[in-house]
């Protein structure tokens, strides 16, 4: 939870007001969803959601394709 | 044109290829757990494949040489097309700076600060990266050649510390396994340490140099790290023999049990120093890959105001990667060669494809425009002629 406040409270105070500072609508605007998404998998981590472990699902595809070594 | 203006030297450029191979020591224990006491062998085998990724990149470096992996998709493959592989290339740089990011946690957690919480030590040295990359990739790298000799330094010392311990029988006999081993063990070495290279495209507009020689200083400066990785394996092998198969981490091993008398002994701390200065090195580059990536995917004017957020990113994309170490391991040497093999090989060799044939066909154009340029002032002068 420590670490999802620490990440918000720095991506809030460092990078949306880099970003409003170069007054440019498009970027401000994809840096503000940007930062709303990683803020979401922070609190969503920090809040003990399962999110699905990516790679693992990957190595489950390949395996699933026959596309490894064989031990 | 670079997200990044500032500029970096070409000795800079060079030590950051070679911190860069030289930090994959620690990754060697994916094949080392395969071939053993050949990996040595499988080590120069993975980097003769490797060789050919040099020439793809330097090709490609040639042509566009102000111009990042992402501008050069945009171009070669059309802004649609271009933008899909640029995907692939961005998910490989995250997840890479996240996989890098897991190996420093589970070293620092199992060898040197075992009680601090992982989240902890991942949000620290990601602190200390996004730091060095709000300043530009000149103060990134300022420090990389002195990190490459420091590191060289120490495994050379390390290698005079350990010759007690070291039995040359310990690498007798080579070649004894089933060749599939060293096919495996030779992929996993030239997609997991030197293939990683490929990252190297998003800095070349960076490199202020005249004469433009990518190929060769991609070539030395691997030449340099891979030299020190055989030092580092050889010293291994000789010091663990088979054990080393057992050992995360066997280069730590080597160290612990490495001492001359007792002035000189608990060595691994030297270890553990250069290792830090290493992976940072290796995470602050695929760091800036990662961001500057997504930036120019997006148009940005620069990549700082998202390095914060990408690295937030990056920290919680770590805790998701894989359900435990073994299924971490096992990935590192059953499936991964193959899917790195797609990002790192196929796609640059695909895109040097279509910048020969695109080039082709406009030498071609151009020539066939000549040719009826020609034609025409030809016939404009055969006019008056034929008139007399």
């Amino acid at each position: 939870m420590l670490f999802a406040l620490m990440a918000s409270a720095a991506i809030c105070l460092l990078d949306l007001p880099s970003a409003i500072r170069t007054k440019e609508k498009r970027e401000i605007t994809i840096v503000s969803i940007l930062s709303a998404l990683v803020i979401i998998l922070c609190f969503l981590q920090a809040f003990g959601v399962n999110l699905p472990k990516l790679m693992t699902l990957i190595n489950e595809f390949f395996m699933w394709l026959g596309i490894y070594y064989k031990m | 044109m670079s997200i990044d203006k500032s500029k970096i030297t070409v000795t800079q450029f060079v030590f950051t290829i070679v911190c860069f191979i030289e930090s994959s020591a620690v990754l060697s224990s994916f094949s080392v757990g395969i071939s053993g006491k050949d990996s040595w062998f499988t080590m120069i085998m993975g980097y003769l494949v490797f060789l050919i990724l040099v020439f793809v990149i330097s090709q490609i470096m040639r042509r566009y040489p102000d111009k990042t992996l992402i501008e050069i998709n945009n171009e070669v493959f059309g802004n649609v097309l271009g933008r899909i592989i640029s995907v692939f290339y961005i998910w490989f740089f995250v997840t890479l700076t996240s996989l890098n990011l897991l190996d420093t946690q589970v070293f620092a957690s199992s060898s040197i600060m075992t009680k601090t919480p992982p989240i902890v030590l991942m949000a620290t040295f990601m602190v200390i990266c996004v730091w060095a990359l709000r300043n530009g990739i000149s103060v990134m790298t300022r420090y990389m050649t002195v990190i490459g000799l420091l590191s060289f330094a120490i495994t050379v010392f390390a290698f005079i510390i350990a010759f007690q311990k070291f039995h040359l029988s310990n690498l007798l006999p080579p070649m004894q396994q089933k060749p599939i081993v060293y096919v495996q063990a030779s992929h996993i070495f030239s997609t997991i340490p030197f293939g990683e290279i490929i990252v190297f495209l998003m800095l070349t507009p960076n490199v202020s140099s005249s004469s433009k020689k990518y190929g060769r200083y991609i070539l030395i400066g691997t030449l340099l790290g891979v030299i020190s990785m055989l030092l580092v394996a050889i010293r291994d092998i000789g010091v663990l023999g088979e054990t080393i198969k057992y050992f995360t981490v066997p280069s730590l091993e080597t160290q612990r049990v490495s001492s001359i008398s007792k002035i000189f002994s608990r060595l691994e701390v030297l270890y553990t120093i250069i290792f830090t200065a290493l992976m940072y090195s290796k995470i602050v580059v695929l760091l800036y890959a990662a961001t500057a990536a997504i930036a120019q995917f997006f148009k940005l004017k620069t990549y700082k105001n998202i390095s914060l957020l990408i690295a937030a990113l990056c920290i919680v994309y770590t805790l998701n990667l894989y359900d435990s170490g073994i299924s971490h391991g096992l990935s590192g040497m059953l499936v991964v060669p193959f899917l790195w093999s797609f990002i790192e090989y196929i796609l640059p060799i695909l895109t040097l494809c279509v910048i020969l044939i695109k080039s082709k066909f406009k030498k071609e154009g151009t020539e066939n425009d000549a040719v009826r340029v020609n034609g025409k002032r030809g016939n404009l002068s055969l006019g008056p002629s034929l008139g007399n």
